[in-house]
């Protein structure tokens, strides 16, 4: 069965191979491009581990499986549009979101963004979905979980580049999202989040070999049914730095409720990269947690990752990175994760 | 409330300052930079053939090719050719200028993509010179790399590389 299964995975990939160049070029002012990952993925623990995602014990051949299709149109010289659909880990095939939908207008040392808009609070925020472009087989949890996942707004975008030398460019966007109702289901719970606005600013060093990125957003919003409106200050600050065959990630992310953080060394041989992870989470969640993994380049367009994961709970009963109380299960706090992923782009 | 914020952040901050050091140390050791150096035999032109591009820093250069930077001279819109996938002038492009692999800049590439802030070079489908010069016809803000010898002597070269500082 698990051979059938791995089998119908890599011949699906296989259909893509050949088109090894990413984007289909529909004309010469709209492309088409997608891309996608799924894994078999299974914890020692009866937990469902991860939010949207829910692993167990159980081997799970769909718990991380992403497709994306973007179509990006050039409609004048400085202004375009882009759409994105993705069915994404907790979606059915039947049932993908618009991740994003927007005009953007360039000019000067400025752009203009409107509609639906990536949340860029972290260093891969921006192609969060996107595991051929990250060199894991999922975004660290400790950080990028720490918002229960959410990714876009429905707002207004300005981004100004602006080039200090020739090697050193600064990004400075701020962006305000209008209100709406954000869904996430945490395991049998369903929470809702009825947003009166999410605003906020990037700021952004890049270097040819490092960027550093610092963010806030700060986010007014009622938790439904509760009637009492909070309001939620997020500070993010991740830097990326690679030399040579390293690469070296860190990020921090800071609000009233939580403290989290990561950092990851990643060393690329020609088409194997091992990689080594350790986060933490603090307060609303409570748990350390190490992953070691290796990321294999098989073309352009496909990459697989071989990856096992260990979780420490802090604290009794916390749920760490389980969607909910282990005590629930009553399972063991702690739990080991074993993941074989495939990525693709087209 | 800061106090209170500042208890708690410390031993993270501490914690990460440990790894960030251990990362640190780790990398000198390793600095021999012989991937930039084995293939001295081997020089590649930045060219155009648009004579109103100015010449190129290895810093700029760097930058447009990490997809960092896509204007030069503030407000010229570059865009890049790449050689085939299976060209090995590609792969010693790549190591020398950016010390990168092949399988590194696909990553790269796909997160560009995927980003809304750019696209990926075009791709030929060969690395013969008469293609490279065909498409800089049809692209004036085209910029291209090929080895050096097979550059002919009319058009514009930004940069050679391993040589150009």
């Amino acid at each position: 069965m698990l051979f059938r299964r791995t089998f119908f995975i890599v011949l699906s990939s296989i259909i893509f191979l050949p088109v090894a160049q990413a984007s289909v070029e529909l004309t010469d002012n709209i492309s088409l491009s997608g891309f996608g990952s799924t894994a078999i993925s299974k914890t020692d623990n009866r937990t469902p581990l991860f939010i949207s995602r829910e692993i167990t014990e159980s081997t799970c051949y769909d718990c991380d499986t992403i497709l994306g299709l973007q179509l990006d149109v050039e409609l004048l010289d400085s202004l375009s549009a882009s759409g994105q659909v993705v069915k994404r880990t907790q979606d059915k095939w039947s049932d993908p979101v618009l991740e994003w939908a927007y005009l953007s207008y360039e000019f000067d040392d400025f752009e203009v963004r409107a509609g639906r808009l990536r949340l860029p609070l972290f260093l891969v925020s921006e192609y969060y979905y996107v595991g051929q472009a990250y060199p894991w087989a999922r975004p660290p949890q400790e950080v990028y979980d720490s918002i229960l996942g959410f990714t876009f707004y429905d707002g207004l975008s300005v981004a100004w580049d602006y080039e200090i030398s020739d090697e050193l460019l600064l990004t400075v966007s701020p962006y305000y999202g209008f209100d709406r109702i954000n869904k996430v289901e945490l395991g049998d719970n369903l929470l809702t989040f009825d947003t009166e606005y999410m605003a906020g600013i990037y700021v952004d060093l890049v270097g040819f070999n490092y960027r550093i990125h610092s963010g806030f957003t700060q986010a007014k919003y009622r938790q439904q049914p509760s009637v009492e409106q909070q309001k939620l200050d997020i500070y993010t600050l991740g830097a990326e730095y690679s030399y040579e065959s390293w690469l070296w990630m860190a990020e921090v992310e800071v609000d009233r409720l939580q403290t989290n953080w990561y950092a990851s060394a990643i060393y690329a041989f020609d088409y194997l990269s091992p990689y080594l992870t350790y986060g933490e989470s603090h307060q609303l969640r409570k748990s350390k947690g190490v992953t070691a993994g290796v990321r294999y380049d098989a073309t352009s367009s496909i990459s697989f990752n071989l990856e096992y994961q260990m979780i420490f709970s802090q604290e009794e009963g916390n749920r760490a990175q389980f969607v909910t109380s282990p005590l629930e299960y009553g399972e063991s706090a702690d739990v080991d994760l074993v993941s074989l992923t495939v990525n693709f782009v087209f | 409330m800061f106090k209170g914020l500042s208890v708690r952040v410390r031993p993270v901050y501490f914690q990460l300052f440990v790894v960030l050091v251990l990362c640190c140390i780790s990398s000198p050791l390793l600095a021999v930079e012989a991937s930039i150096d084995e293939n001295d035999d081997i020089e590649f032109a930045i060219f155009s053939l648009n004579d109103d591009l100015p010449p190129l820093s290895k810093s700029k250069a760097r930058m447009l090719y990490r997809g960092k930077s896509k204007k030069i001279s503030g407000s010229l819109k570059i865009v890049l050719v790449d050689l085939p996938e299976t060209s090995i002038h590609r792969e010693e492009f790549y190591k020398m200028l950016l010390g990168k692999s092949v399988s590194q800049m696909n990553g790269y590439w796909a997160g560009l993509a995927f980003s809304g802030r750019g696209s990926p070079p075009d791709e030929l489908d060969s690395d013969d010179i008469k293609q490279i010069l065909k498409w800089l016809n049809d692209n004036p803000n085209g910029i291209a790399y090929a080895p050096i010898e097979s550059v002919p002597a009319e058009v514009n070269i930004l940069i050679t590389v391993p040589q150009g500082e």
